[in-house]
């Protein structure tokens, strides 16, 4: 299980930069691992950040920036054998997206009765600074691994549009042929917030050498302001079997109270429902 | 066609039909819930993913049957046809503003369910009350 955002985990993941880690003994408190980065990203403009815009009306992705992203860790091993603690921020700066929506139906019937506003429009979205935090608890007795995380991200998106503004008007002739006559632009403005959060925790057990299963709980919310609107109650169900030493073999099951996190992009004509479940079997080949 | 069983077929349609007017839908809500009634402004709102808790808190789930002809009448009551209903919350779910009702085959389901979700709500025939949920009056 993670808590992290599904389509933005491209940018917590890996990083073009520097770092920089080191171990600091504590005595009675055990040691601290310490770990601080910074860099930069490059993105596709087809993979999963920019699926996210797309989701959120962007029809094309033109380009991705990131001006600079930089996190750190700061890692418990406490005194208790087996018992890890760990807090983690991050942060990027200016995660710069363009794109354009095409055709987009603005009024219906704006250009008169049964002439309808189109508007062609090139966009730019800005989060200026996306937060993240991460706080994680594991424990590991003999077989079994006790794993806790909660985390909370935060950004504040600022997308600017130019809309060319468009009507097909009919020119009379039967079948009613169109020409495209332009009814000017519009410039606007658009705030909205990332505020998402989630947890989760799960245990696993090593039934056999080459057997695990585990059993999650998690939890997520869209915005942690207003946590009714969209949340996501999971319980998890899995088994790991390693058919090889580089070789291994995972089923899920996932049982789902919610609808967060659930896109339009993986589900263009799906029939949603607040409970559904998810069975799942993937292989992993190490070369 | 015999003028007797004409009129025997007149019968069995207005028998018919004098069931169909018979049957009668009821806003139900978990037992849980204090409430006896809501307000229109509330039922169309719930119904249509604007309101999502209630005054005292709890979480707002709405239970809604696939197709049929309680939910043929709610979405009358609502002025929606069947696909601006879903298309309006898928529209609430993708944009991260509200999460899909639970979607139930039969009016046993719809019930069975309101009866152990808390802070649910479905509209269903008076006919299939039982213990659990409570019927609430709109105002």
């Amino acid at each position: 299980m993670s808590v992290y955002s599904t389509r933005l985990r491209d940018v917590y993941l890996a990083v073009n930069g520097a770092e920089v880690s080191a171990t600091i003994p504590a005595k009675m408190l055990g040691s601290f691992d310490v770990v601080a980065y910074i860099g930069g990203q490059n993105f596709s403009t087809t993979g999963a950040v920019a699926m996210e815009y797309e989701e959120n009306g962007f029809q094309n992705v033109s380009s991705i920036n990131l001006q600079r992203m930089a996190g750190g860790a700061l890692t418990w091993n406490t005194p208790v054998d087996g018992l890890r603690a760990q807090a983690s921020l991050f942060q990027a700066h200016d995660l710069d997206t363009v794109g354009s929506t095409d055709g987009q139906l603005l009024a219906v019937n704006g250009g008169g009765p049964g002439v309808n506003v189109y508007g062609n429009s090139s966009l730019d979205s800005i989060i200026q600074n996306l937060w993240s935090a991460v706080f994680s608890l594991e424990y590991t007795h003999k077989d079994l691994v006790v794993a806790a995380e909660y985390t909370r991200e935060y950004g504040k998106v600022t997308t600017t549009s130019l809309t060319s503004e468009y009507i097909n008007e009919p020119t009379g002739a039967n079948p009613l042929p169109t020409t495209v006559v332009n009814t000017g632009t519009t410039y606007a403005t658009n705030v909205g917030y990332r505020r998402l959060e989630g947890a989760y925790l799960s245990a696993s057990y090593q039934v056999m050498p080459k057997l695990q299963v585990s059993l999650g709980r998690g939890i997520g919310f869209t915005d942690y302001d207003h946590r009714g609107l969209s949340y996501n109650r999971q319980w998890t169900l899995a088994a790991r079997y390693d058919i090889l030493e580089n070789w291994l073999i995972k089923a899920e099951w996932d049982y789902v109270d919610g609808t967060e996190e659930v896109f339009q992009t993986e589900n263009p004509n799906a029939t949603l429902s607040r409970i559904w479940q998810i069975f799942a079997v993937k292989t992993t080949v190490d070369f | 066609m015999s003028q007797s069983r004409r009129r025997l077929i007149r019968i069995l349609a207005l028998a018919m039909l004098m069931a169909g007017a018979v049957a009668e839908e009821t806003l139900i809500v978990n037992n849980g819930l204090g409430i006896t009634s809501i307000d229109e402004d509330s039922f169309r709102n719930i119904y249509l993913g604007k309101k999502t808790e209630w005054d005292d808190g709890t979480r707002v789930v709405v239970v809604v049957l696939k197709e049929g002809a309680s939910h043929d009448h709610l979405l009358s009551r609502l002025n929606k046809s069947a696909s601006q209903f879903l298309t309006g919350w898928k529209k609430l779910v993708f944009t991260g503003k509200g999460t899909m009702p639970e979607l139930v085959d039969s009016q046993e389901a719809l019930v069975s369910t309101v009866a152990k979700t808390p802070g649910a709500i479905g509209y269903v025939d008076k006919e299939k009350l039982r213990e659990g949920v409570k019927p609430i009056s709109l105002k």
